[in-house]
């Protein structure tokens, strides 16, 4: 995995199901961290990147960063750095994870690759906005998901319960 | 130190194993007892005939008041029946709940899945008295079987049940159960006319209620304030679910109307004050009416009439979805997808609110008189 500083590596980013849940409208994307209450939005270049990370089998840096060169002109060494620190934002905040091993190396691309016409677009760097205004949601109200073992237990009989 | 009342010992069921489903029914039928009869209501949610049937007149008492408006004739084949008792009154066993380790959190939610079958169980608390003289909320266990059609609702006391758990019952098993009819529950507001109505949405405090209640003193007529059912498909559709609406004490004051219509105003200490409005505006509730438009609130200091001003889908989704799937309780993308497709089919405006409340329920209107015109 990258660092903000760090030598870039390939490592397979996916977003971190099921905690994470994510929906896109118009090329604007919006997410919620179901385990902190935090939800974010996102759009351009942000929204790009996400696109490419939700693909079934992830995104690596190197492969972001070559499917925005294609659509953005900018110089790639600018490129690497937004990427870069782009993704550690997104791993810091629990949004994206590495991939498991042995996940299809597939070329992540755009599902869109044209947007009008043929030529780059300007190159806004992404950015993350954050909303932290429902995290008492879940810092109230904890959610525990029970595996089958955990539950249903039977109860004692001999053991009853304190009024 | 919180004195639990979550006793769990014993062998946990075999993983996959519904025989556990038959000891909660179990449980229902000790709390039944040697009683000579089961009360028994029925309504129309979403338009589909939910049975109540309750071991004690008391359980039926507290969760069945903010169904009153949509109170139909009971049928030998309703679609769920949602069985209802408790331990302390029914002096009945605890049902099967689960091992929650060291979690104290009283609003701590532990949900299973399997197959047709969800349940969440909600830890509450222990007898301990509350700052402002309230006992702590009673655990309560909810499942539904969405294939069986049936649901149980428990608790640990019906006496503690908490004054949101008394406005908006069952929220779990209708979601769940809904959901598995396409209908959505969502934390929104609704009011409208036959023609069209809006969905009110917005975090606490951004002026949501004050907007729904404010229409109670306006032709507009009421469908829900804190939480409607949603169809999306064959065309976007609101149902009401319950007849209360929830304001903070503090905002009371801008709707002095309802003052008189407060449900718990003597309870002091609670966070919201409840309002039936069945009971005091009889003829502004309905039950559900097509939706033409989604509303986020605002207030902004320093307006004096309400204004509305068309934004973007993504905002609309932003205000609408945070705080429905927050408190749904069980994880999973399908509520967002179904929020994501009401927001593609209608348009969202921001209703931002000033210091005239009569202008609100006027604005709505007229928004509502361009959009029922245009063609859908």
């Amino acid at each position: 995995m990258s660092r903000p500083n760090g030598h870039i590596d390939d490592a397979r980013l996916e977003v971190s199901s099921p905690q994470v849940i994510h929906e896109t409208i118009d090329g604007e994307v919006i997410i919620i961290n179901l385990a902190t209450g935090t939800y974010y939005s996102l759009k351009g270049s942000g929204a790009d990147i996400w696109e490419l990370v939700q693909q079934p089998a992830g995104s690596g840096e190197s492969e972001i960063i070559d499917a925005l060169d294609a659509r953005y002109s900018a110089p790639r060494i600018r490129l690497e750095a937004t990427v870069r620190s782009f993704l550690f934002e997104l791993v810091q905040e629990g949004l994206v994870s590495p991939a498991p091993e042995g996940s299809d190396a597939g070329l992540a691309e755009f599902l869109e690759p044209n947007r009008g016409d043929d030529a780059q677009q300007a190159f806004e760097p992404p950015m993350l906005e954050k909303f932290t205004d429902m995290q008492d949601l879940v810092l109230l109200d904890p959610v525990h998901e029970v595996a089958e073992m955990g539950w249903p237990q039977r109860r004692d009989e001999s053991t009853s319960p304190a009024s | 130190m919180m004195n639990h009342e979550v006793v769990v010992s014993g062998e946990p069921f075999a993983a996959g194993d519904d025989a556990w489903l038959d000891v909660v029914s179990a449980s229902f039928t000790a709390a039944l007892g040697t009683s000579p009869s089961m009360p028994q209501q029925e309504y129309l949610v979403a338009g589909r005939r939910v049975q109540l049937r309750a071991a004690h007149p008391e359980l039926m008492r507290r969760l069945s008041r903010s169904f009153t408006h949509l109170e139909t004739t009971v049928s030998a084949d309703p679609e769920l029946v949602i069985y209802l008792w408790d331990s302390a009154i029914c002096d009945a066993p605890w049902p099967p709940t689960p091992n929650v380790g060291d979690e104290q959190a009283p609003g701590a939610f532990f949900y299973y899945r399997r197959g047709d079958v969800q349940a969440g169980f909600q830890l509450g608390g222990g007898a301990e008295v509350r700052a402002g003289g309230l006992r702590a909320p009673t655990p309560a266990l909810s499942v539904v079987d969405t294939r069986r059609n049936t649901a149980w609702y428990w608790a640990a006391d019906a006496r503690r049940i908490p004054y949101w758990d008394e406005a908006a019952p069952f929220r779990f098993v209708l979601d769940w159960w809904l959901r598995a009819r396409g209908i959505h529950r969502l934390h929104a507001g609704a009011v409208g006319t036959p023609e069209g109505g809006v969905l009110l949405t917005g975090k606490s405090g951004s002026g949501k209620s004050t907007s729904t209640l404010a229409c109670l003193e306006s032709p507009l007529q009421y469908a829900g304030d804190d939480y409607v059912a949603v169809a999306v498909e064959p065309q976007p559709w609101v149902y009401s679910l319950y007849s209360s609406g929830k304001l903070a004490p503090n905002h009371v004051e801008r709707l002095p109307f309802l003052q008189a219509a407060l449900a718990n105003g003597d309870d002091g200490g609670e966070e919201k004050t409840v309002v039936y409005v069945h009971e005091h505006w009889p003829d502004n509730i309905v039950s559900d009416f097509p939706l033409r438009a989604i509303l986020t609130s605002k207030i902004v200091p320093g307006l004096v009439d309400a204004r509305i001003s068309e934004i973007s889908p993504l905002a609309g989704l932003a205000a609408l979805a945070p705080s429905t799937v927050l408190q749904i309780h069980t994880r999973g993308q399908s509520p967002l997808a179904g929020m994501r497709q009401l927001v593609q089919r209608l348009p969202t405006f921001s209703l931002e609110l000033g210091s005239n409340i009569r202008s609100i329920p006027e604005a709505i209107a007229d928004l509502l008189t361009r959009l029922n015109t245009r063609p859908s």
